[in-house]
Order: structure tokens, then C-alpha cells, then sequence
């Protein structure tokens, strides 16, 4: 996490952030992924790198951090986020925040070669729904300490907390490897899908609004809801992600916890 | 013991004296506390009617594999029955087009391995434990090793796992296909030390196995220089499948237990192991021979096959079982820190093995900045184990203020669980706290495991330490 000396200031700006928030909370950053139409919280008041250390290949930001400009920031220093340049593997409207990369943990087209998003967070510092700032992870690029919470909030889409700061890996630009993923199609939302390898060259066959594939990953960008095949998991526009992986009362279970009055969107 | 077998029938459960004894500590033995009975289920069901048992008579239960956990994770803190997954052993099914496996929690990491190996197939975790270690254990204790630097831990190779709750209830959780977005709380339930409910069956994914794999052990003339050569092949972007360190120590050992020649005056051997395409392996490894040599190694090794391998990973591999001949006892620490404090961080394990009157020798993940202290001491001398208890203390404090974690793939248990406040505030506490509560509230399910301070827990601690000395 952020350097012991540094936590003081930003906890008590993130506690600030949080009293400015409107009862019903809806986090958002750029808006590239899902967009919110009211009761707006926005990061990007929070914005910038607070720590780098190329040695370690280890930084911290603010949520509100626009990707470009934090991906500028670590390549100046010969480091980077591995995410793809361009293309079609960001939901519409391209790369977001930093935030909303972590909220949103959206597969990419590097993902075979350099993993999830998820695995790439070391550590977060998140508001809760109270307005109390609590952190998790370290800023070790392994750590066993207690239940994984960041791993777990990578994805939660503002609904259980919101993000303020992130601890994440970079990696050598020289270290990065080439997607092997095709962009076949302009279009805006797409649909995200991701199937086994025995049926990913069925799946790319039979689907008939396809963006973008990623054999490497068995990843599917479609224009509008894809052909279900077994064991496939699919990413709405809207966030919605089908089958659920979990029990639903579970989730519920969770929601309930970290936000008893309801004040982030619902699951 | 009896009600035990009318669930699951003769023969499994053990309640002698002796069977309570073996199942009273992990390989954390500081800690034991012993078990009322051990249950050997055979299945998830079984394994669930066990539970619902437990959980009607209120009786507590710690789940247990191979019992090589190293913070007292598989400890029956307030007695109760262990749940053992001994007879839970079977590959029940492989997919090798998906590159994924099922299998039960019993079944051994590195017998998974094997079994696919002629398909250039391997389950990538490979704590030190593997030859016996189990799926359900490494599952629990989110287990590392030397070729996580590259491949990740544990967390990153379960797909899906089914789950037996507090109560008993069966549910399972995760995908087929990784890497979904959303709320997928198999991310909390690997690492949890089953103290969230009790993984009985997993799919985890197969790994191909490299190519090539080249492998070079170079020795250097002080720690500093290993430590620096570490920092510096990170930098370069090379990610080496391993990078290992062993201390003069572990040299000293393996010279008297198996014969092994160092070059005169080295006080430190670096183990780097590179992988990929012959053509990436290659470049790889020749890079990090490029820094080994700049940062004056006295003797740059390279394996030519696949027995030289072997032979330059013996170190590695048996240095914690040679230090056996040095000392009755050993406790090996884990602690994390970003990898470029490790030259200081080495000196404070020196330090504080020093002020403890005992032996201190380092093999660790270098590349993960994970390290590994071995105190060696004899637990019968008065004092010794509390002096050891307390200089583990001041090195893991040390981890955390320089922005790493109180563990790195050994996990809290019991070992550490009064630590884990060092790390986190009381808000980061109560995060924890309520993520486990999504789960369950109920005290009987590996109690006294992870956080602290709970209840029941705090009167027994003294009890657990008190029938380790």
C-alpha cells in the first residue's frame, strides 16, 4: 500500500471525497464502461501517480488517474500497465481510469500473455458505504495476509465500495509481448464472451456481430448478444454478467455487509 | 468417535490417544492443541453430513491435508474433530483440451503434475511441500513457490471449487472459464485457511510445461552482491521462471549433508531459472548470466541437462531438510518486502538471529522478495522459543514498514494472527471481518484462525504454547 508517511493525507482526502457524495452513490470515472444517468460520484478529482518505484515495479495512484496519462507517466520511466494500444478490446469509448480498469477488471487483449487485471492490483484503498476508508493488500508482489479483499473488489463495479487508490504492478515496456487478437469489426458496445478452447473456433464460427477475438484468451468482443455455448461466461453492456459464479444469496450476503443501507447501486 | 463412524462409517474416524496426538499441531509446531476425534471422509457428501453434524451438536472443526501448513492453520485450536482429507485423494476427471483437471482436496500437488507430464501438462504451484502437500491445502493456504515469481500462486490456478459451508450446505463457486469480471468470492475463499468452509473438490488449470528450461546457479562473494544481482535482472524485464537465494548457511549445510562444492570465499548462491522457447530461454538466461557477472559472481553454472539441473537445485531443494543436521529444531519465517529493501532486510534477519542466540539461515524467493529466515535452536533450552517467537516478531514488523506483508505464502493461522494487526488498522480489520461474516458467523469452523481476538480464542492461546514446551 501507499507509504505510511503519505497514508494520513490521502485517507483524510478520501474521507473528504465521501462527504461530498450524494446519498444514492453511483461511482464513476470517465464513463467509459457504464455510464451512470444520476447521483454521480466521480473520481476524477482524485487524480495522479503517488508512488513509483521502477525497481520494485511496484505503483500507487489515485482511482481518477486517466490511463493515458498514467501509462505516459510509467513509460517514461521504461514501465507500463501491459494493456493493449488500441483496438476493440476495451468496452466503447477506450481506455478510462485507472479506477475504472479495477472496478470494471474487463478482459483484455494481453490477458494471455500478461493475466488479468486482478492480478496485476496489489492493494487497494477503498471508501465504504460509511464513509470510513479501509485499506487491503501490501505492496509485496505476494502477500497471504487475511482474505484477499482486493482480489475479491477488482470487478465490483462500485457496488460494495468505491476505489480511491490502487498498488499495482508495471511492467518493462521492453517485457511486453504482442496480443495475438484480431479486430474484426468497428462498433461500439460489445458484449464480452469467454469460452473453453474446445469450443472457442465453434463459437467464433456461429457468431455473427463479432468485433474482436482473442484466440490466446477465448475471448469474444460481440456488437450484440452472442450465441451461448456450454461453460461460457458473458459480459453484458450493462455490467450484467452471466451465469452468476457464486450462490446469489452469498453475494447478497456481501452486499449487505459492506453496504447495509443500499447506498451503491444494487447488485 | 463412535457417532463419527455411524455417519461415515467403520474405520473413519480415529480417536486413540496416539492418532489425537498426531493431529494435535501442523508443521507449525509451536502451537498444539489436541483434537477430540479425526474424521476421514471419502466425499463431498460425506464430508457435508459430517459438517451438519458438527454444526448441530456445536462442536468445532478444523479441517486438515497433508498437515504441512507452517502457521498452525490445520491446528484443532479448540479441539473438536479434524477433518481430514486423507481418503480424499482421486483425479476425478481431466480435460486436457482445456487444460484443466477435477480433482479432490486430498490429492497430492505433485502427483497432479505427474500425471499429466507425458501430456506437457503440470500444476504450477510448487511449494516446497509438493511431493505430499494436497490441493485442498495449497487451496487453503493460497500456496506459493519458487516458480510462482513467474506463473503466480495458487489463486490464479483455481477455476472452480465446491465448497462445504459452516453448516454443511454444498455450494461452489466460480467458472469453468477464467477469468470472469464481477463478484466472484472464490478469490476470497482461496487464501482463507478453511476457516470460510471446506473446499472438497476443485477444477484447477494445467499449465504447459516450457520448452526449454535453462538454469544457472551462480555464487557470489557476499550477500549484498546476490541481493543486487536480484533487483537488477527484475529491472532488466527479465522474468525469470525462479530466482533463489540461499545464504552461507544453507551452504554450510548441504557441504556437510550431501558433499556439494562451492567456489572458495562465496557467501551466497543465486538460483535463476529461465524458461520459454529455446530461443526465449536463451536470451533470458544469458541476460541474467550478463548481470551475475557484472555484479561480481565468483562462478557463473550453467546445466546441461536435465540431471545437471537436478543436481544445481539440490540446495534449494533439500537446503531446510540439511539444516537438520545443525540444530533440533527449526521455525522458518515468512515475511514480504519490496524486492530492492532486500540487502537491509538481510542484515536485520542477521541482527535479530544474533540477539536470539541462534543459527539464522536464508533460502527464499529472492524475485518475490519473500523471504524465508530459518531459526535453528534446540526447543528444550529454557527460553529459546519465546527468544525465537520474538525476533520473528521484530523481523515481520520490519516487512510491514517497508510497505510489505506479515506473510507471503505460509499464512496467518495462529501463527501470526495477533500480527495481523501490525498491518491493518481497525477499519482494514472490520473489512476483513465482514467479508469472512458474508460467509458465516459461526465459531466452530477453524476457529482462532486468521483474525484475531476472537472469541473463545484469547484463553486458549497460553494452553496451545504451554504442550509445545
Amino acid at each position: 500500500m501507499i507509504s505510511a508517511a503519505a497514508w494520513p493525507a490521502a485517507k483524510a482526502r478520501l474521507e473528504e471525497w465521501a462527504q461530498t457524495w450524494p446519498a444514492q452513490t453511483a461511482i464513476q470515472g470517465s464513463g467509459t464502461k457504464l455510464r451512470h444517468e444520476s447521483s454521480l460520484a466521480s473520481t476524477l478529482g482524485l487524480t495522479g501517480l503517488i508512488e513509483h518505484d521502477a525497481a520494485d515495479q511496484v505503483a500507487v495512484a489515485w482511482a481518477g488517474t486517466p490511463l493515458a496519462e498514467l501509462q505516459a507517466e510509467l513509460r517514461a520511466k521504461g514501465q507500463c500497465l501491459p494493456l493493449p494500444q488500441t483496438g476493440h478490446f476495451w468496452l466503447d469509448g477506450g481506455p478510462g481510469t485507472l479506477g475504472g480498469l479495477v472496478a470494471m477488471s474487463l478482459p483484455h487483449a494481453l490477458e494471455a500473455q500478461h493475466g488479468e487485471v486482478r492480478d496485476w492490483v496489489l492493494g487497494l484503498a477503498v471508501c465504504r458505504a460509511d464513509g470510513t476508508i479501509a485499506r487491503c493488500g501490501s505492496k509485496a508482489v505476494k502477500s497471504v495476509a487475511g482474505y484477499d479483499a482486493h482480489r475479491f473488489l477488482c470487478g465490483s463495479q462500485g457496488r460494495l465500495a468505491a476505489i480511491g487508490i490502487v498498488t499495482f504492478r508495471t511492467w518493462p515496456v521492453r517485457a511486453l509481448r504482442s496480443s495475438a487478437a484480431e479486430a474484426l469489426a468497428d462498433g461500439a458496445a460489445a458484449w464480452i464472451q469467454r469460452v473453453r478452447p474446445s469450443d472457442y473456433a465453434a463459437a467464433r464460427a456461429g457468431a455473427e456481430s463479432l468485433l474482436a477475438a482473442d484466440p490466446e484468451s477465448c475471448t469474444l468482443w460481440h456488437a450484440q448478444e452472442p450465441p451461448r455455448v456450454d461453460h461460457d461466461w458473458v459480459l453484458a453492456p450493462s455490467g450484467a454478467l452471466t451465469p452468476s459464479p457464486a450462490p446469489l444469496a452469498l453475494l447478497q450476503r456481501v452486499k449487505d455487509l459492506l453496504d447495509p443501507t443500499g447506498r451503491f447501486p444494487s447488485l | 468417535m463412535r457417532q463419527i463412524e455411524a455417519l461415515l462409517g467403520p474405520g473413519q474416524a480415529a480417536g486413540g490417544a496416539a492418532v489425537r496426538r498426531s493431529y494435535d499441531a501442523d508443521a507449525y509446531g509451536v502451537d498444539r492443541s489436541l483434537p477430540s476425534a479425526v474424521a476421514f471422509p471419502r466425499s463431498t457428501e460425506e464430508c457435508a453430513r459430517l459438517i451438519r453434524w458438527c454444526h448441530e451438536e456445536q462442536i468445532p472443526f478444523t479441517p486438515r491435508g497433508a498437515g504441512t501448513g507452517l502457521s498452525g492453520g490445520a491446528m484443532p485450536a479448540l479441539g473438536g474433530v479434524v477433518v481430514s482429507t486423507k481418503r480424499m485423494t482421486e483425479v476425478l476427471e481431466i480435460d486436457l483440451p482445456n487444460r484443466m483437471a477435477r480433482v479432490q482436496a486430498g490429492a497430492v500437488n505433485l502427483k497432479i503434475s505427474q500425471m499429466v507430464e507425458a501430456d506437457g501438462l503440470h500444476f504450477a504451484p510448487d511449494p516446497s511441500s509438493q511431493s505430499v502437500s494436497t490441493i485442498g491445502g495449497n487451496i487453503a493456504e493460497n500456496s506459493g513457490g519458487p516458480h510462482t515469481l513467474k506463473y503466480g500462486v495458487t489463486t490464479q490456478h483455481v477455476l472452480q471449487a465446491t465448497v462445504v459451508g459452516f453448516d454443511g450446505e454444498v455450494f461452489s463457486l466460480g467458472s469453468l472459464c477464467p477469468g470472469a469480471p464481477g463478484l466472484d468470492p472464490l478469490a476470497l475463499m482461496v487464501g482463507s485457511e478453511g476457516t470460510l468452509g471446506i473446499v472438497t473438490e476443485a477444477w484447477i488449470r494445467l499449465t504447459p510445461l516450457p520448452e526449454a528450461v535453462e538454469t544457472v546457479l551462480a555464487s557470489f562473494p557476499d550477500v549484498r552482491s546476490a541481493t543486487e544481482t536480484v533487483a537488477k535482472i527484475i529491472a532488466r524485464g527479465i522474468i525469470p521462471a525462479a530466482l533463489e537465494m540461499m545464504d552461507d548457511g544453507i551452504m554450510s549445510a548441504v557441504k556437510a549433508a550431501f558433499g556439494l562444492e562451492y567456489p572458495e570465499g562465496s557467501k551466497a548462491l543465486l538460483l535463476i531459472e529461465c524458461d520459454g522457447s529455446p530461443e526465449e530461454a536463451e536470451a533470458e538466461i544469458k541476460a541474467a548470466e550478463a548481470v551475475c557477472r557484472e555484479k561480481g559472481a565468483l562462478d557463473v553454472r550453467r546445466a546441461q541437462n536435465s540431471a545437471k539441473r537436478a543436481q544445481l537445485w539440490t540446495a534449494r531443494k533439500k537446503g531446510v531438510g540439511a539444516l537438520g543436521r545443525i540444530a533440533p529444531t527449526l521455525v522458518t519465517h515468512d515475511g514480504v518486502i519490496p524486492r530492492s529493501r532486500l540487502p537491509e532486510m538481510l542484515e536485520l534477519v542477521r541482527q535479530a538471529g544474533e540477539e536470539a542466540g541462534v543459527v539464522v539461515a536464508n533460502i527464499f524467493h529472492a524475485g518475490d522478495g519473500n523471504l524465508h529466515p530459518i531459526f535453528c535452536f534446540d526447543e528444550r533450552e529454557p527460553g529459546k522459543v519465546e527468544a525465537v517467537v520474538e525476533a520473528g516478531e521484530k523481523i515481520i514488523r520490519a516487512c510491514i514498514e517497508m510497505g510489505g506483508s506479515v506473510s507471503g505464502e505460509h499464512g496467518i493461522g495462529v501463527e501470526k494472527s495477533s500480527l495481523l494487526g501490525l498491518m491493518f488498522d481497525e477499519d482494514a480489520m472490520r473489512l476483513q471481518q465482514d467479508l469472512k461474516a458474508a460467509f458465516h458467523q459461526s465459531p466452530l469452523c477453524n476457529p482462532c484462525k486468521i483474525l484475531p481476538d476472537q472469541k473463545g480464542c484469547v484463553e486458549h492461546m497460553r494452553r496451545w504454547r504451554g504442550a509445545a514446551t
